[in-house]
Parts: structure tokens; sequence; C-alpha cells
């Protein structure tokens, strides 16, 4: 399958950019986000938000997005641990299923620092 | 020393000191802006007649010894823009030489009968009124420089450009930064018209040997500021090189592009194939690549987050300061442009013309919209900007905003509340911020309700993010919050750190605190933040605002916004909850 991906900030490198890169990758069927960040050497703890086909599937420190199945096509916006939306900001936004019971479950609803 | 009020009346060209009356006096900021626009000025005044008052205040910790990012001056008085109460602050140099030379407000009143234009110099000894006539029809960058070659010790500068003396309603005010450059505004709501209908182009403040901000409880003071920088020096968005001192503020552009929230081409989509080319990673990259320009830059002295930017042209020489997530999703993504060079080229003249950048890019979308120029059509958009600058009957129609222009053209996509177009979050997408754009008594704008957690508030409500259950008494503290920390002199963004970390939001209580002698705690905040909140929604009731103007335009509700393809459906009675209260009790 091909995936569109999109690195913002320092982990842009590994794609050869400094702040930002675009990619198409090539992924064996099936592959999940774990799988994509094996294949770009990103380790997990570099990545905050993660976005498939504008939904939100991670904030940073959570990785929930890990097991998270990707299909053909499909585009993910990966940002480095630098980047936070603050809490006001997502209310409301779409996000996965995953993340929804995470949050309602841990009343996760502000960043946690450190 | 005491602080007083500084009342300049320009019917008669006097200044006078006088004492704060008991009713203001614990206020600052934005508090104090509003309870003097809301005793002094009758609602139902014309705002560039000669009955409205421009009202200027610092916060309470303005001018403090090592307050961290309390730069903070904050504008008052009724909006010619929205026809409602208007506070707008801006960064810059104003708010700490203000709070030293023991200024708690000036009210700037009346109209010269002779007609004239005039500047004011303000310092230690007093005030002295200039004539301005060489002045007129000049843009800001080069009245920032002519009043620092005139004028010794690196004033503070606030002005107006040529859009301000023509009273367009979407005139802002300007104050310089450290490098004397005046990309600082008060943009929002017009008050630059309301200063321009003074007949006054600038005031310079120069505070050496000011007599500096009386601090009643030292200790408690010290203890507050020290709490509170620990805060954002820790939090991940605020401390250094993070995401705020890393990228500015456009940090947020490929976030909400990424979640489906950047409204695109007079918000018809909520994402923007370009949104990457104008983001604030590729402003880092582009400082990099051109070697010049700045980020991490601070806009006033004592900025511990410094997210400002200084943007260099392909030959190194500076464009414009600073180039923002508002300003570059206006006069970028809502404009379907994605070259930053014309972002920063339209921002400058924005800056110099003395326009705000959220209402100017919005218009500029509208005239797209309306056929004028095509969406993207970047040139063409500098080429609008330069009507404006020619003060030809089309520029002035669109230095009145978006209301009027898409009036004008017949648009009836038109992303107002209360006449004041909206910022940088689909609402439709993100409908948090929605219930903040719908209620505010400023119109839409993002920063009337910057949140905070309701635990850390002490209302104990455990908030589901996903209904619409408890989103009108969260929208309210938010709200009253943000009217408060308005009214610290602090810049907004402490609200990032203040929000997560429970120590900061005490210090910044206790740093207020200490100031003015006060026993409050985090627990007060509310309150003191609907007391304001209060009188700005009177004086609105009064000039005929209803909860009929706390509505989304009705586009939101009938087109459903791409990606998501999503409608605004939050019913009108959940919106009506949020300021229920104003009558109760």
């Amino acid at each position: 399958m091909n995936i569109s991906v999109s690195l913002y900030g320092p982990i842009a490198r590994v794609a050869g950019g400094r702040h930002l890169a675009t990619l198409n990758v090539e992924l064996p069927s099936p592959a999940h986000v774990r799988d994509l960040l094996n294949q770009l050497n990103l380790d997990p703890e570099e990545v905050g938000l993660v976005f498939i086909n504008a939904v939100l599937h991670d904030l940073p420190g959570l990785h929930l997005s890990l097991d998270e199945e990707l299909h053909d096509q499909d585009h993910i916006g990966l940002f480095s641990a630098v980047h936070v939306w603050p809490y006001h900001y997502r209310g409301g936004a779409v996000m996965s299923p995953r993340l929804r019971e995470y949050m309602a479950t841990h009343d996760y609803l502000r960043h946690q620092p450190g | 020393m005491t602080r007083k009020i500084l009342r300049i009346n320009m019917t008669d060209l006097t200044a006078t000191y006088e004492d704060i009356p008991e009713k203001w006096a614990k206020w600052a900021g934005r508090g104090l802006t509003t309870a003097i626009v809301y005793d002094e000025v009758d609602p139902s005044v014309h705002p560039l007649g000669p009955n409205n008052k421009l009202v200027i205040a610092p916060g309470w910790v303005s001018g403090t010894p090592a307050a961290p990012s309390s730069g903070r001056t904050s504008f008052g008085g009724k909006s010619p823009l929205t026809g409602t109460i208007k506070e707008s602050n801006s960064g810059g140099l104003s708010s700490q030489k203000l709070g030293r030379l023991g200024i708690a407000a000036i009210i700037l009143e009346g109209q010269p009968k002779d007609g004239k234009w005039y500047y004011i110099h303000i310092d230690k000894d007093g005030v002295t009124f200039h004539d301005a006539s060489d002045l007129l029809g000049k843009g800001m960058e080069e009245v920032d420089r002519i009043m620092w070659e005139r004028h010794p010790n690196e004033p503070a500068v606030i002005g107006i450009g040529p859009v301000g003396e023509h009273l367009s309603a979407n005139a802002g005010i300007s104050v310089n930064d450290p490098e004397n450059n005046p990309g600082r505004y008060a943009g929002r709501g017009g008050l630059g018209a309301v200063m321009g209908a003074r007949h006054v182009k600038a005031i310079v403040v120069d505070d050496k040997g000011g007599p500096g901000v009386e601090i009643k409880n030292k200790e408690l003071f010290t203890q507050g500021r020290r709490k509170l920088t620990k805060a954002i020096l820790a939090h991940d968005i605020t401390k250094p090189d993070g995401g705020l001192n890393l990228y500015g503020t456009d940090v947020l552009m490929n976030i909400i592009n990424e979640a489906g929230g950047l409204p695109t081409r007079n918000f018809s989509s909520g994402q923007f194939e370009g949104a990457a080319k104008i983001s604030g990673e590729m402003i880092h990259e582009m400082v990099e690549k051109r070697q010049a320009g700045m980020t991490g830059h601070a806009c006033h002295p004592g900025c511990v987050i410094q997210c400002s930017n200084i943007y260099p042209g392909p030959d190194g020489s500076i464009i414009a300061s600073p180039i923002e997530y508002e300003t570059a999703f206006a006069l970028g993504a809502n404009c379907g442009i994605d070259d930053l060079d014309f972002v920063a080229y339209l921002t400058k003249e924005c800056n110099d013309l003395g326009l705000d950048t959220i209402e100017m890019g919005n218009t500029l979308a509208i005239a797209m919209e309306a056929g004028l120029i095509e969406f993207g059509d970047k040139v063409g958009a500098l080429a609008l900007m330069e009507e404006i600058r020619k003060d030809t009957p089309l520029g002035r129609i669109l230095a009145s905003g978006v209301a009027t222009t898409a009036r004008v053209f017949g648009v009836h996509r038109v992303p107002v509340v209360k006449g004041q177009s909206m910022p940088a979050y689909e609402p439709r997408a993100i409908k948090g911020i929605g219930f903040t754009y719908a209620t505010s008594t400023m119109g839409a704008d993002h920063t009337s309700g910057y949140t905070i957690a309701p635990e850390i508030l002490g209302t104990g409500q455990k908030v589901d993010p996903f209904t619409y259950e408890g989103k009108a008494e969260l929208s309210l503290a938010f709200q009253a919050t943000t009217a408060f920390i308005d009214s610290t002199g602090y810049c907004l963004f402490i609200a990032f750190p203040i929000l997560d970390i429970q120590e900061g939001f005490e210090g910044m209580v206790e740093s207020v605190a200490g100031v003015m002698g006060w026993d409050i705690g985090p627990n007060d905040v509310v309150e003191l933040g609907k007391e304001i909140l209060k009188m700005e929604r009177l004086f609105n009731e009064r000039a005929g605002f209803n909860k009929e103007h706390d509505r989304m335009p009705e586009f939101m509700r009938y087109e459903p916004l791409p990606p998501h393809n999503v409608v605004w459906d939050v019913p009108d009675e959940e919106l009506d909850k949020v300021y229920a209260w104003v009558h109760e009790g």
C-alpha cells in the first residue's frame, strides 16, 4: 500500500528535511502506524500528535496510535513532540474512537507536561 | 507612587492627573478600560463622534521588575467595527513604560476645535501636545522612526497609520517593539479609528526617571512571579526551544490544517493544500536558509516565551515582523495564497497602513469570493492593498472590513459575529471555540476564551469534550479567566502553562495580589473576570445587542465544511446559557 506522510518539526530529518518533509511510503499490507515508524527509523517517543486523514489519533506521550491500521492512500501527519495542541483547540475536534475512549476514561483534559 | 488616571482632553488640549476613584481602584488593564468605558461612554454614542473615548491601560503587574512576559497594553472604547464595547490589547513597549510612570490609565477624549492633528508626548515631567501635520499620511514605519529621531530614550510609540486617520472601521493601533518596528497591534475592532477621531496620530511614552510601580507586598509578588516563570519555562509550549519559541504562533498552521479546521478560501474548506508553505516550520527554514531575520524574538523586554519573529526576504533584507498564525491564516490560507514572502509583503502593508491583519486577510478573501481577483492571486492581493494606500473609494471599502465589503459586493458567505470576522479556527470543525466566537462581548474573537482547565478553576466539573453539556459553563469560565489575564498585563500565552500547571496559576494570582496588597487566591479569578464581563455585556445590551446577536453566520449552519463535512449544529439555547447569569441574582 502507498501512504502519504507529512513530517513536522525536527523529525523531518528522517526524510531529509530540516523542519518539514513530505513523502510517499510503500508498506506491505497489512500495516500499522508502528510499522510506518519502524520503516522511517522514528522512535515513537519523538512523535507527538498523529493525524490520519484529518482525524486526531494521538497526543504527546500517549502512544495510542501505534496499533492503528493503515490503508492504501491514507494521509498521515506526524508531529514532533515539541508540537502541542492546547486543550481548548482540541475541543470538538474529530478523534479516533481509541483516543476518545481514553480521554473519556482518564479525564485527559490537560496536556501533561514532562 | 499611587497610580493616577491621566485624562487628556483634545477639545481644550489639557492633560490632568486625577486620583483613581474608588469604583475603579481595583482594576487595571482590560478591567480598567472596560470600567471606564462602561462609566463614561454612553452606549448609544457614535464610535467616531465627539463623545466616544479611547482608554489605554497597562496591567496590574506591567512595569514591575522581572514579572515574566508582562508587556500587554489594553485599549478600550466603543468599536466602529462591531458597535459593541471593545477591548483590544497589544505587546510592544508601551505597557511597562506607562506602568513605570505611575499611570493606571489614559483617557483620551474630545476633539480639537481647530481640526488640527496632534501627537502627544508623555514623560515624568508631564504631557506636551505637538503639531502632527507633517506626520499625516505617513505609515507607521516612518512615524516610529521619526518619533525616535525627535525624542530621546527609545520611547514607546502608540500610533495610527493612514487608515486610522481616515477613520476606517478596520484601523488598528500600533505599538512599536524593541527594534522600533510597528508590528505589535491592538488590531481588532477599529480602535485606531477611535484614536483618529480624537485627531491624535501618536502617543509617545518615555518612562526615564519615572517613579516605578508600587508593590504593596513584595514578598508575595516575588513568590508569585517566580512560580509563574518556572511554569512558563517548564511547559512544552512555552519553554525555551518549545513549540512557540521555535516556530512562533504559526506552529499551529500544520496542526489545525491536519485536523481539518483551518479556514481556507473564505471559510469554504477546513484544509489548505499549501499550509506547510506558510507554516511556522517554513518561517524557521527561511530564517536559516537566508541567514537573516530571526525566530525566538521578544516583542517586549522581559518576555521569556519569545514567540515573535523577524521575517527576511530573498535578499536577506527584513520584510515584516511578526508573521503570526493568525496573519498567515488570514493573508495566506484564507486567500488561497501559499507564498510566505507574499504573506510577509501583505503583513508589512497592514503594519504600515495601520490595519488588523485578521480582518484585512478575511476582507481580501471576500474580494476574491466576489470575483474582484481570483483566490490565490498574490499579486492582485498586493494591488488591492495599494488601493488602500492610494486612498481610492475601493480602498476605503476594503479598509472597512469583512461585513462592509461583503455587503458592497453582494457576498453571502460572511464569517462574522457582531460585525467582526473570525480568526483561524473553523468553528464547524472545532466546535469548542465556536461557543466563544458566538457569545463573546467582542464579536468573533479567539482571544476572548482561551481555556483554563475546570479543575484548576475549582469548579469541579468533569466535562465531556464530545457533548454540549457543560460547554456553556466552560466557555464562561474561559471568558472570565481571560478577562482577568487581560487585566494583569501578562501575555495571554501564559494561559498555556498555567492551565496545565497549578503552581503557575497560583503564581499569576499571587503576583497580582502582591502588587495590589490583596488577599485573593485562584478561586477568585473567575468571579473577578465575571465582573468585567458583566460590565461589557450590559454595555452591549444598552447599545442594542441581545442574545440573537450571539449567533453563527447562517451559511455555517447549512454548508458542510470539508474534509469532515460538518455544519454548525449547536442549538441556540446552549449558546444562550453562557450569559444567562448576567440577569440572575
